[in-house]
C-alpha cells in the first residue's frame, strides 16, 4: 500500500515536476534549437506519464493523493491523454518548422516561448488532475496567464490588442467562476462538510443530496458563466477569433486543440454535483445546453461571412465546443459522443491550424482567396489543410462524422427535438461554406499575380522538402481520424465508456 | 461583529465610491491602496473575534503586503511613462459613475437581504463584497484607459475575497495562496501589457484598440 501510494504520488506529481526540469534544462542551453528541442521533450515526456496514468487507472476506478488534492479518474485521464499526445507533443513539433528561417527567433525569444509553454502545460495538466475546487481554479486563472504572452509576437499591435483583450475578459470571466466555487464550499459546509473538505470534488459529491438547492444553482450559474468565457461559449467568446488569429501557429494550435477544453472540463465536473442538488435534476444541464446551442447557431453565421482562415478555424472552434457542450448536457446519454468529439476536435483542429499557420506565413496573409489552388503548390500544408476542413464539417468516414452522428442519435433518445434540429441546421451552413473553402484551396486556380515578389520567394521555398516531422504531424491525425471513423478499438471504447461513468459517478 | 471590523468595511465601501468618481489616476491608485490595507486587515480583525490561528497571521500579513503595497507599486510603475495623468473622456461621467456606485451598494444591501443561507450579522459583511465586485465590474466596462481596468479587476478581485470571508470559513491556506499569487500574477501581466500598449500606440486608450474585427 505505502509503495503503490508513493508510485501515485510520483506520477501525478510528474506532470508538474516534467514542466519545473524542462524550465531549468531550457534555461541551461545555449542555442535556440536546443530549446526547442528540450520544449519537445518534455511536452513528450507528460504524454508518456498521461499513458502511464491510463494504464495505472486499469482496474482501478481513482488515483487519490495528497489527501484528495490531487485526484484522477478515467475522465480526468481521457483531457490528459488529449492534452499532452494530441495537442501539446504535435504542437511543440510543429514550432521546430513555424520558427525556422524566422528573424524573430533568438535565444531569449525561443526560450520565453518554451518557458510560457512548459508553463501552460503544467497549468492545463494541474487543472485535470486537481481535486480541489479551489485548486482548479487556482490552475485555470494561472493558464490564462501563462497563455497571455503567447499570444504576443514582437512589434505587432494586432497581437498586442488581441493580447489585451484576452487577459481582461478571461481574467474577469474566471473571477466570476471563483464567485461559483465559493458558493459551492458554502452550500457544502452548511451540508456539514467541514472547512478543508468542503472544496474537495468527491466530498461535495458525496453530499449532494442535502445541498442547498438554490445555492448550487447560483453556484453552477456562476462557474458556466466564468469557465464559459474561457471555454469559449457564446455569448462570452469575444476574445476569441482574435487570441486566436494573431497567435504564432503552434499557440492557435495549442488554444484551439485543448485550453477551451480544459475550461469546459471544470464546468462539465460541477454538472452532476450541481444536478444531483436540484429537484428536477435537469435544470442545470438546461443552461448548459442553451449556451451550447447559441454557440454552435451563433458561429455559424459568422464562419459563413469569414473571409479569413485563421478567424474562422476560431470560430469553427466556437462551434466545436459548443457541441460538445451540447453533448454533455443531454446527461449521460450524450456525453459518449461528447468524449468522443473532443478527441476527433483536437486531432482535426490542431491539423488545420498548423496548415493554415504556415501557409499564412508563407503566402503573407490569412486570406482565403489568397489560399485558392495552394494545395498545388504545398501539397502537404494546403492538401492537410483541405483534408482538415473536410474532417471537421464531417465529412463520412472521418470520426467527426461518428461522433456528431452519435450525438444526433443521443439527441433523439433524449427527445431533445429543438435543439438537436438548430444543431443540424447550422451544421448544415458550415458544411456548404467549408466545403467551398476546401475545394477551393485543393483545385482552385491560384489567385495570386504571378509578379508578386512573396509568390516569387515562396515559390522557390516551396521547393524544399518539408520534412519527416512535418509530414508526421499533418499526416498521422487525419490517417487516425480516418481509422477511428471506420473503426473503433475495442480498448479505446471501453476507455471512453469508463471516462463516461467517471464524470456521473464521482468516486 | 466588533465596532473595528464594521470601520473596515465602511473604509472599503467609502473607497469605492470615491474610486468611481475620481479621475486623476494617482489618486486613484492611492485609494486603492488603502482599500487594500482595509482589507488585508479584515482577518486579523476576524482573528481578534474567534481566537487567532497561523493561518489567518499568515493571510493578513501576504494581503496586507500585496493588496497594499505591491498592486499600487505595480500601478504606479505602469504610468510612470505616460503621457496622460488623468481620464479625460471616460464612458459614462464622474458625476454619474457616483450614482452609480451608491446605486450598486443598494442593490448589494437588497441581494443580500435576500440570501437566505446567510447569517443576519454577516449582512454588513456580504454587502461590501457585492458592492466591491459591482464597482470593480463597473470600473472596468466604464473607463477607457488600460490603467483604470486594472484597477477595476483589483476591485473586482478584493471584492471576492472579502466574499470569501463572508460565505466560507477555513478555506486551506493554500488555496488562499494561489488565489492571491494568480491575482498578483494577473496584475503583473495587465500592467506590463499597459506598458506595452503604450510604447507601440503611444497611449493607452483600450477604447481606440480597434482594428480586429468580425
Amino acid at each position: 500500500m505505502d509503495t503503490s501510494g508513493t508510485l501515485d504520488l510520483l506520477l501525478l506529481g510528474g506532470f508538474l515536476a516534467i514542466p519545473v526540469v524542462g524550465v531549468l534544462a531550457m534555461l541551461a542551453s545555449t542555442k535556440p534549437r536546443h530549446v526547442l528541442v528540450i520544449n519537445f521533450a518534455a511536452s513528450l515526456g507528460a504524454g508518456i506519464l498521461s499513458l502511464a496514468l491510463a494504464f495505472r487507472l486499469s482496474g482501478r476506478d481513482v488515483i487519490r493523493v495528497a489527501d484528495g488534492f490531487l485526484r484522477a479518474d478515467h475522465f480526468s485521464a481521457w483531457h490528459l491523454l488529449l492534452l499532452t499526445l494530441a495537442v501539446f507533443s504535435p504542437s511543440s513539433l510543429f514550432s521546430f518548422s513555424y520558427f525556422k528561417n524566422d528573424a524573430a527567433v533568438t535565444l531569449g525569444g525561443m526560450r520565453r516561448f518554451g518557458m510560457l509553454w512548459q508553463g501552460s502545460l503544467a497549468s492545463m495538466s494541474l487543472a485535470l488532475i486537481s481535486g480541489n475546487i479551489g485548486i482548479m481554479w487556482v490552475a485555470i486563472e494561472a493558464s490564462t496567464l501563462f497563455t497571455a504572452f503567447l499570444i504576443l509576437r514582437e512589434g505587432n499591435s494586432a497581437s498586442l490588442e488581441a493580447m489585451w483583450r484576452y487577459i481582461i475578459m478571461c481574467s474577469v470571466g474566471v473571477a466570476f467562476a471563483f464567485i461559483g466555487t465559493l458558493l459551492f464550499a458554502a452550500a457544502a459546509q452548511k451540508a456539514g462538510l467541514n472547512g478543508s473538505d468542503s472544496l474537495l470534488l468527491d466530498k461535495i459529491y458525496s453530499v449532494k443530496d442535502k445541498l442547498n438547492p438554490s445555492l448550487a444553482m447560483a453556484g453552477f450559474v456562476f462557474i458556466l458563466i466564468g469557465y464559459g468565457t474561457k471555454a469559449g461559449l457564446a455569448p462570452m467568446h469575444n476574445w476569441l477569433p482574435d487570441a486566436h488569429s494573431q497567435a504564432p501557429g503552434p499557440v492557435s494550435a495549442m488554444f484551439s486543440g485543448f485550453l477551451l477544453n480544459t475550461a469546459l472540463y471544470c464546468i462539465v465536473r460541477f454538472m452532476p454535483i450541481a444536478s444531483g442538488a436540484q429537484a428536477e435534476p435537469g435544470k442545470p444541464l438546461k443552461l448548459l445546453m442553451f449556451l451550447g446551442i447559441l454557440s454552435i447557431a451563433l458561429s455559424s453565421i459568422f464562419i459563413f461571412f469569414q473571409q479569413d482562415a485563421k478567424r474562422m478555424l476560431a470560430y469553427c472552434s466556437v462551434e466545436h465546443l459548443g457541441i460538445i457542450a451540447f453533448g454533455y448536457a443531454l446527461g449521460p446519454a450524450g456525453a459518449f459522443a461528447a468524449l468522443f468529439h473532443t478527441m476527433n476536435h483536437s486531432l482535426a483542429k490542431t491539423t488545420g491550424f498548423f496548415a493554415a499557420g504556415t501557409l499564412g506565413k508563407k503566402l503573407g496573409t490569412n486570406d482565403f482567396s489568397a489560399f485558392a489552388g495552394a494545395a498545388k503548390k504545398y501539397p502537404l500544408w494546403g492538401g492537410g489543410l483541405a483534408l482538415s476542413l473536410l474532417a471537421l464539417i464531417g465529412v463520412a468516414p472521418f470520426s467527426v462524422f461518428m461522433s456528431e452522428f452519435l450525438l444526433v442519435k443521443a439527441g433523439i433518445d433524449t427527445s431533445a427535438w429543438l435543439p438537436t434540429g438548430i444543431f443540424l441546421a447550422a451544421t448544415c451552413v458550415v458544411f456548404v461554406r467549408m466545403l467551398k473553402h476546401s475545394i477551393d484551396i485543393a483545385w482552385k486556380p491560384t489567385a495570386l499575380p504571378a509578379s508578386s515578389p512573396e509568390l516569387v520567394g515562396a515559390a522557390d521555398e516551396g521547393k524544399t522538402r518539408d520534412g519527416f516531422a512535418a509530414t508526421f504531424i499533418i499526416a498521422a491525425p487525419l490517417i487516425l481520424l480516418l481509422v477511428f471513423g471506420l473503426w473503433m478499438p475495442g480498448f479505446l471504447f471501453d476507455f471512453i465508456q469508463k471516462a463516461k461513468e467517471a464524470l456521473w459517478s464521482i468516486k | 461583529m466588533t465596532i473595528l471590523n464594521e470601520l473596515l468595511l465602511v473604509a472599503i465601501l467609502v473607497t469605492n465610491i470615491a474610486l468611481s468618481g475620481n479621475s486623476r489616476l494617482k489618486t486613484c491608485i492611492d485609494i486603492v491602496s488603502i482599500q487594500g490595507f482595509a482589507l488585508g486587515l479584515l482577518p486579523a480583525v476576524i482573528g481578534l473575534e474567534t481566537g487567532m490561528s497561523v493561518e489567518l497571521v499568515v493571510i493578513a500579513i501576504a494581503g496586507i503586503v500585496l493588496r497594499g503595497i505591491v498592486f499600487p507599486h505595480l500601478l504606479k510603475k505602469s504610468i510612470q511613462n505616460a503621457s496622460a495623468s488623468r481620464e479625460l473622456k471616460p464612458v459614462v461621467g464622474y458625476f454619474l459613475s457616483t450614482l452609480i456606485a451608491l446605486a450598486l451598494i443598494a442593490v448589494s444591501l437588497w441581494l443580500s437581504r435576500r440570501l437566505q443561507f446567510l447569517d443576519p450579522s454577516l449582512l454588513l459583511f456580504s454587502t461590501v463584497a457585492l458592492a466591491t465586485i459591482f464597482t470593480g465590474t463597473f470600473i472596468i466596462v466604464g473607463r477607457r484607459l488600460a490603467v483604470m481596468q486594472i484597477v477595476g479587476y483589483i476591485l473586482l478581485e478584493n471584492g471576492i475575497y472579502c466574499l470569501g470571508l463572508a460565505f466560507v470559513r477555513e478555506i486551506p491556506l493554500i488555496v488562499e495562496l494561489g488565489v492571491l499569487f494568480d491575482a498578483i500574477v494577473a496584475v503583473f501581466v495587465m500592467s506590463v501589457a499597459t506598458n506595452k500598449i503604450h510604447e507601440e500606440f503611444e497611449h493607452f486608450d483600450v477604447a481606440k484598440l480597434d482594428s480586429l474585427k468580425g
